[in-house]
């Protein structure tokens, strides 16, 4: 079978280079994600239900936050997304992680709103709690 | 065909070892949750690798405890203890924890507070934020229940002698619910956690090696603005006001829901707040409600006095916050403060 290169072996070698690259190119925007990520420290998740909020988290702390009985959210690595809910369409589940000011992701039957605002205080100024 | 199989394998050889060179960062996180229990908000955040497992122990306390010491559940020991068919009743270590404490902050302020003030406080509506005060002979005849000398607590035995005794452990469920999570994250070695229980605030360990910061609410404001921050790794901070629940009635006379035990209305020694940092959760939470019916003064003195390790913050009526330190006196605060305990 010594016949030098070959149109089978092209295709493995292209088929190879193309998923290295397509692989780096992942690990490249991931970079990029992360450092977009760490510049605007004053950025906040909002947490609303039923149009109340109920929580205020900064985005460099990654932490799973339940919200109610119905939703699951996650900060991970300066990004908030929808880690599951019980809605019958799913669509907060499949939408992007989200970390700039005005995004949003929206649970519409469980009235769930995650947003990231801006704030005039830092994120390291915040309070951990408040009492009352 | 072959060539193509082996192709996927080098294919999902390099896909591995590219995902391996990767910069994930697979660390737990941290997990935090918002319920409802004692008619209130319990949001507890912990930092700590075995955060969610421990987040839900957290819950299943209150949960257990709530059927102990709610005054307003039917299904609750206390509320049995207060409908009770005999003068005297077995009781669980909670709940006798929790009125021995009752007992003794009625006699460090000399019965301003008293535990058994429910059917007094029963009479008073303060949750539409408006109504009347309730008929002075109405109040009067209520107070015939309110009779702490009455109660005799003996370890799990409790005996109340005045049939028309009432207990509310409002003033003191909070801490002590909060003490027992407090306690028992302890106990797992919990690395980091901040439990806001209705307001109370108790924190331990650290977040990332950092302390935690408080902020005590600054009175008739939005929930949240507060007039001081405090720096603290290990304790707790906790508040009670005139603010928190109160109503205005037709004359725009403001009542608030600190009731004096002695007359039946409103407690009024010229203080918004009471805020009481230190480690015991159960104490800081009753005496918060006692320092208020006591007055600045006498707090100062119960503090020395007893060599409580804790400091208390007051605002009074004009709006004037100060930082007492038993070691040190008191100093006034400005605004955005930060009192830092670390």
């Amino acid at each position: 079978m010594d016949k030098g290169i070959r149109k089978p072996d092209v295709a493995v070698i292209v088929i190879i280079a193309v998923a290295a690259a397509a692989l780096s190119a992942f690990f490249a925007m991931y970079d990029t994600y992360q450092s977009e990520a760490d510049e605007n420290p004053d950025r906040r998740l909002i947490i609303t239900k039923d149009g109340e909020i109920t929580g205020s988290y900064a985005l460099d702390e990654d932490m799973i936050i339940n919200i109610g009985e119905t939703n699951v959210c996650e900060i991970k690595d300066g990004h908030a997304y929808m880690k599951s809910a019980d809605c019958p369409d799913q669509s907060c589940v499949r939408s992007h992680p989200i970390s700039d000011t005005g995004e949003n992701i929206v649970c519409l039957p469980n009235k769930v709103i995650l947003k990231i605002e801006t704030d005039n205080v830092p994120a390291e100024d915040m309070p951990d709690a408040v009492t009352y | 065909m072959s060539k193509i199989l082996s192709a996927m394998m080098i294919l999902a050889a390099a896909g591995i070892l590219l995902t391996g060179c990767g910069s994930f960062d697979v660390k737990d996180p941290s997990a935090s949750d918002t319920r409802l229990y004692f008619d209130t908000t319990v949001s507890i955040s912990i930092y700590d690798d075995r955060a969610e497992e421990l987040l839900e122990d957290c819950f299943s306390i209150c949960d257990e405890l709530e059927r102990t010491l709610s005054a307003q559940d039917e299904d609750s020991e206390l509320y049995r203890v207060n409908h009770r068919a005999s003068a005297e009743t077995v009781i669980s270590d909670a709940l006798s924890d929790c009125v021995a404490m009752g007992l003794e902050a009625g006699e460090l302020s000399d019965g301003e507070f008293d535990i058994t003030i429910l059917p007094v406080s029963e009479l008073w509506d303060f949750s539409s934020g408006q109504g009347y005060a309730p008929e002075a002979d109405e109040i009067a005849k209520a107070m015939e229940g309110v009779d702490a000398s009455a109660v005799y607590l003996d370890g799990n035995r409790i005996t109340i002698s005045n049939a028309e005794a009432m207990i509310d452990l409002g003033a003191i469920a909070k801490g002590y619910i909060s003490g027992r999570i407090k306690d028992y994250l302890k106990e797992k070695g919990c690395k980091g956690a901040v439990i806001n229980l209705g307001g109370n605030v108790s924190t331990l360990g650290s977040k990332k090696e950092k302390p935690f910061k408080v902020g005590i609410q600054k009175p008739f404001t939005d929930r949240g603005e507060t007039i001081a921050t405090v720096n603290i790794n290990e304790g707790c901070v906790i508040s009670s006001g005139t603010y928190e629940r109160y109503f205005i009635d037709w004359n725009e006379k403001l009542y608030h829901h600190i009731l004096s035990a002695k007359t039946g209305y409103p407690c009024d020694t010229g203080l918004t707040e009471v805020t009481v940092i230190g480690d015991d959760d159960m104490l800081c939470d009753t005496l918060s409600t006692v320092f208020m019916l006591t007055g600045k003064e006498k707090a100062e003195q119960i503090v020395r006095d007893r060599e409580y390790d804790m400091k208390l913050v007051f605002v009074d009526n004009e709006g004037n916050a100060v930082l007492f330190d038993p070691g040190t006196g008191e100093k006034e605060i400005a605004e955005g403060e930060v009192i830092d305990l670390t």
